[in-house]
């Protein structure tokens, strides 16, 4: 490495974060309850865009597994929920790396 | 930037940046593993990897359940895990080293945190893995690995290959998984098989319920993966 930054584990053998490691950085994470065939509001997720899953990522999680998606825009993403009859509540981590 | 600090890495990748006011780095806090139907407490905020414990097939996988709680994260088969915490949240030790705020004074970097790393070996969109039973599954009898698959979200016949190369050191993140056997059928979501023997992990996603209903599932959740440095 010619420049940059390196931090090293306790031994100093190991480069654990830096210009070699990809770490990961907490964006956004909670819960939301979503009313039949409805979406959640916008939650921010700072840097994110609508296709730039090679650096930001959103894992969401629901009970009603089959109907909940989200759909990402700039600076934010929402979550759908397409049952036609039931409410869902969905879990959502957001990370960059 | 007026001030603070800026840097990224190799290929442009996102190290650090004080200009930032919502991305916040997050420290490897705690290791180690976690027993089949066993539950790991975690803060609701924290991120969690995990690689299977065995590499007996049957249990070479990483099934998780984090539907029921925030605060704990349910395995199926025995795994290890990597517990990832914001910096603000973290313990430090020692009295040296380095330390980033943004413009609001959180704490978004502090390296007394955590004396080992995650470093992030690439990721999976969702829905681009196709469904499938793979091996060992407990529901029905699969001879060998299922390379490509069918199923919901998304459309089409696709990859099941989530990883290539050996994954003998490769972490999943276990943030989204879910599965259910209540007796008569069983439900598995975002479960990575790996496949010690040809050196990949695969996608395994079902519904099945005997005679009654055979579904496959892709991926509906990002699948990150990373590779402990200690």
């Amino acid at each position: 490495m010619a420049y940059g930054i390196q931090i090293r584990n306790g031994t100093g053998t190991n480069e654990i974060f830096g210009h070699n490691i990809s770490n990961t950085h907490f964006l956004a994470s909670g819960s939301v309850t979503i009313a039949a065939n409805g979406q959640s509001n916008d939650i921010d997720v700072e840097g994110m865009t609508a296709l730039n899953t090679n650096t930001i990522g959103v894992g969401v999680n629901s009970q009603l597994y089959a109907y909940v998606d989200i759909v990402r825009e700039t600076g934010s993403f929402y979550i759908t929920n397409s049952s036609s009859t039931n409410s869902l509540t969905a879990s959502y981590f957001a990370y960059r790396y | 930037m007026a001030y603070g600090i800026s840097a990224t890495g190799n290929n442009d990748s996102f190290i650090i940046d004080s200009d930032t006011t919502g991305t916040e780095h997050l420290a490897v806090v705690a290791t180690g593993t976690v027993e089949a139907g066993a539950t790991l407490t975690k803060q609701a905020q924290d991120f969690i990897f995990a690689k299977p414990y065995s590499t007996t097939i049957g249990s070479n996988r990483v099934t998780c359940n984090n539907i029921a709680s925030a605060t704990g994260v349910t395995f199926l088969k025995k795994v290890y895990y990597v517990q990832l915490r914001k910096a603000q949240n973290a313990s430090t030790s020692g009295s040296y080293g380095i330390q980033v705020k943004n413009a609001s004074n959180t704490i978004i970097y502090d390296s007394r945190t955590s004396s080992s790393g995650l470093k992030i070996l690439g990721s999976t969109p969702k829905a681009t893995m196709g469904g499938a039973m793979q091996p060992g599954n407990g529901m029905v009898t699969v001879n060998n690995p299922v390379l490509t698959g069918t199923g919901y979200p998304g459309t089409g016949t696709r990859s099941t290959i989530i990883h290539s190369g050996d994954p003998t050191n490769v972490y999943v993140n276990a943030s989204s998984g879910y599965y259910y056997y209540p007796g008569a059928y069983g439900l598995e979501l975002n479960s990575a098989y790996y496949d010690y023997a040809n050196n990949r992990i695969l996608n395994q996603g079902f519904f099945y319920y005997p005679a009654v209903s055979s579904i496959a599932y892709s991926n509906s959740t990002d699948i990150l993966k990373g590779e402990l440095i200690t």
